[in-house]
């Protein structure tokens, strides 16, 4: 039984997931890509709950949804005539691009053929300490990538304050 | 019952829309979108592997962490440089920059 429901919970957040993606690059209507945006970004935060990654879980909503779908929804209104259904949102690149994408995936799936992975067949369950064996990775063995992203974010935040400030003459 | 390959298969399928996305869309925050769907699809699989083959070690998760957090950066400097293409250029469209066209 449980295996069922994990299985339909799959099949249910995938569908979603392609069907909002679908929707992000090939709708006309910019605004209502955004909010398809933020809802591919919600379904991929329910595969992580899927599979068990509570913690990436919750950093992908906080981040992703309160943070991204918010600055693009910004982006969009501060720029003028940006929501304009009339205005034509692709370009004639389309026949390449699909030639492109069938080639990248056909190659993908071969090389997920001919790959053997050992399948595990554990149903696992959560872990009862995520939080504190997340802690020890970070304060651990990944401690110098933490402080070097925080030294990123210390330039990004430099950098979009100089990029986006007022010329003066 | 999900196997490993399923996450792989939908993975790819995500990756490859966000680069049809990437190829045909006329305008940057439309590109920026579709940037911010590879990354996510990428995730995906180190989750999925992470907790398929070694569920007691959380370090495939410690990675989607930092490429969530690369993403965040990622999308405010875009932004910041579609404002500076916008003020300069007057324009969203990237076709309609052709400044290093002979």
């Amino acid at each position: 039984m449980a295996k069922i429901i994990h299985a339909v919970s799959f099949y249910f957040f995938a569908l979603i997931t392609v069907i909002s993606a679908l929707v992000v690059v090939s709708g006309k209507n910019l605004f209502r890509n955004v909010l398809a945006l933020g809802l591919f970004f919600f379904t991929i935060g329910g595969l992580y709950f899927h599979l068990n990654a509570h913690f990436v879980a919750a950093s992908q909503i906080l981040l992703y949804v309160g943070g991204v779908v918010v600055l693009v929804l910004f982006g969009i209104m501060l720029t003028p005539n940006i929501a304009d259904p009339q205005e034509k949102q692709s370009s004639e690149q389309k026949i390449p691009a699909l030639l492109i994408v069938f080639s990248l995936g056909g190659l993908l799936l071969f090389v997920f053929m001919v790959t053997f992975l050992v399948l595990s067949t554990k149903f696992i369950f959560p872990q009862p300490r995520e939080i504190i064996s997340f802690a020890k990775l970070i304060f651990g063995n990944y401690l110098i990538v933490i402080e070097l992203l925080s030294l990123i974010f210390l330039s990004t935040i430099v950098g979009v304050a100089i990029l986006t400030r007022e010329e003066k003459n | 019952m999900i196997t490993v390959y399923h996450y792989l298969i939908l993975s790819a399928l995500l990756f490859v829309i966000g680069i049809y996305g990437v190829l045909t869309r006329r305008n940057a925050i439309g590109i920026l979108m579709s940037i911010e769907l590879m990354l996510n699809s990428v995730n995906i699989n180190l989750v999925a592997f992470s907790q398929l083959f070694e569920p007691l070690n959380l370090s495939g998760q410690m990675f989607a962490l930092f490429i969530i957090t690369l993403a965040a950066t990622e999308a405010a400097i875009g932004f910041a440089l579609i404002f500076v293409l916008v003020r300069n250029f007057g324009t969203l469209y990237i076709d309609k920059v052709n400044l290093l066209k002979g």
